[in-house]
């Protein structure tokens, strides 16, 4: 079995223009409103701020989708390959394993999402699998805020 | 799905014990019958262990914890079976020798202990016995199981059971066409020493796991942990009365054994996922709505208000692609990959 790697993980993210956590995509236009003598500078900064809030976005996605692809990865070296399977009955993640990797693709809000999989998981061994999960991805919950981490993984 | 497997286990178990009794009853003793009893018990011994290596398929064989822990623990008992039937040929052969002189028998009797120990070890990744070691009060608990076992098993099975330690060395009461004494005591001990160990595991991972341990396979594994015991006192009860020279085949020493065996298949069987899939696939899909039966994982998450899924999805890759020159997010710049109806949209919307 090839061991996950994160860094050679590749992760998406789908994005549902009309779910609560949706964040604007890079292809909407987004037009700041600028005051009629408007600065140049002051436009491309503000641009800049924008485009820096929805990677900021993006990037926060990006955790959450690596945090399920982990706790995946470590549930599998205790279960094996029902890891992919009960993480595929989790609503809102859709998971794919190809070629030894996980990637994980989140549909609905990231941190009831990983609640639930970890749920998933507790059904089989109670709190031991999650002690696990919180072991696979303890290098991961240190980049987000206290209250971005989901309740189980507290 | 397992049903008819667990009918198999009862029904065998429940004749060899209805045999036992008749023949105790009947107070047979060297003969055919007892001999024949001493062959089903290998031949359960054999079947069960099949089972359980079948189970550990469904755990992805060797490439999982539990896979492993089933697996080695199943092929324990295999290795067991294929002793007790060894004895069994032997026994058949020489009716008047009611323990077997053969180091076949000694070497698969013994080959169960590293076997089982690795099995017990590799079922404890899955109890969250290794996170109860991290607290000092784990930490001595583990050690004080260790110290109490290894006091116990050297009282029980060397002391009152083999009379003291010298005895494995004394080869004034050996036979003439005895095995070598070192090959008996190594053995012998060495045997008695790895059912301390099985047993000193057994009981620390309870412990340490007593507060992790959860789920729907919590009592299908302390169940396993509970037949390592319950080897433990038959092995020293054989022992103790094949010290004495009052063992015979189908002594009550051989109905623990069978319990043993009996248990140990059934939880194996436990442990089998398939057995429980079925549920959560059938209550879980992404697209259908919430039924009655779903799981409570369900019924406790945070509402989620249906997705509207367009056509097509919007896929963000996060990776950037090194041939691109242009870069990552531009918002003023048309995506390719939207549709058109989308993009015609934001077209107006823009306007």
């Amino acid at each position: 079995m090839k061991t996950y790697h994160p860094k050679s993980l590749t992760t998406e993210t789908t994005m549902q223009p009309d779910t609560p956590f949706s964040t604007p995509t890079p292809t909407q236009t987004v037009e700041p409103p600028t005051p009629p003598t408007a600065d140049p500078l002051q436009s491309m900064n503000i641009a800049h701020d924008a485009l820096e809030q929805e990677a900021t976005g993006i990037m926060g996605i990006q955790i959450y989708a690596d945090i399920c692809a982990q706790i995946i990865a470590g549930q599998q070296e205790i279960i094996g390959e029902l890891a992919v399977d009960q993480a595929k009955l989790v609503e809102g993640l859709s998971v794919s394993y190809e070629a030894g990797q996980i990637h994980c693709i989140l549909s609905a809000e990231p941190v009831g999402v990983i609640d639930k999989l970890i749920a998933q998981y507790q059904d089989f061994f109670g709190h031991a699998a999650v002690e696990v999960c919180k072991e696979a991805v303890s290098h991961l919950l240190i980049k987000l805020q206290q209250t971005e981490i989901p309740a189980s993984l507290r | 799905m397992n049903k008819p497997k667990f009918i198999f286990i009862y029904v065998l178990s429940g004749l060899m014990y209805i045999w036992w009794v008749v023949t105790i009853a009947m107070g047979t003793r060297e003969e055919l019958t007892n001999y024949l009893w001493q062959a089903g018990l290998a031949v359960s011994a054999i079947s069960y262990a099949a089972l359980g290596l079948y189970t550990s398929k469904h755990w992805g064989g060797l490439r999982s914890g539990v896979g492993k822990g089933v697996f080695f623990i199943a092929l324990g008992m295999l290795t067991w079976g294929l002793g007790q039937a060894g004895w069994t040929y032997f026994t058949l052969a020489q009716p008047d020798v009611e323990v077997p002189n053969a180091p076949i028998l000694d070497f698969l009797y013994f080959a169960t202990v590293p076997i089982w120990t690795y099995g017990i070890l590799q079922l404890s990744k899955a109890t969250g016995a290794k996170y109860g070691l991290r607290t000092l009060k784990g930490k001595l608990f583990a050690l004080s199981v260790f110290i109490a076992t290894s006091v116990l098993s050297y009282f029980m099975l060397i002391v009152v059971a083999r009379g003291g330690f010298n005895t494995y060395f004394d080869t004034s009461t050996l036979p003439a066409d005895s095995l070598p004494m070192w090959w008996i005591a190594f053995t012998d001990l060495g045997y008695a020493l790895g059912d301390a160990v099985n047993l000193a595991l057994a009981v620390s991972i309870f412990g340490l796991s007593w507060k992790y341990l959860g789920g729907r396979f919590r009592v299908p594994i302390v169940v396993i942990l509970f037949a390592f015991g319950l080897m433990y006192i038959a092995d020293f009860f054989f022992s103790y009365y094949d010290g004495l020279g009052t063992y015979f085949n189908g002594h009550w020493v051989d109905l623990v054994y069978l319990s043993v065996v009996t248990i140990l298949a059934i939880a194996l069987l436990g442990m089998d996922p398939k057995s429980f899939a079925q549920k959560t696939v059938a209550t879980q899909t992404i697209a259908e709505p919430a039924e009655e039966n779903i799981p409570v994982l369900q019924t406790a998450a945070e509402p989620v208000s249906p997705p509207q899924i367009p056509a097509q999805p919007q896929v963000i890759t996060n990776t950037p692609n090194p041939s691109d020159s242009t870069p990552a997010f531009q918002p003023s710049v048309p995506n390719e990959n939207i549709p058109p109806e989308i993009a015609n949209n934001g077209d107006n919307n823009a306007a």
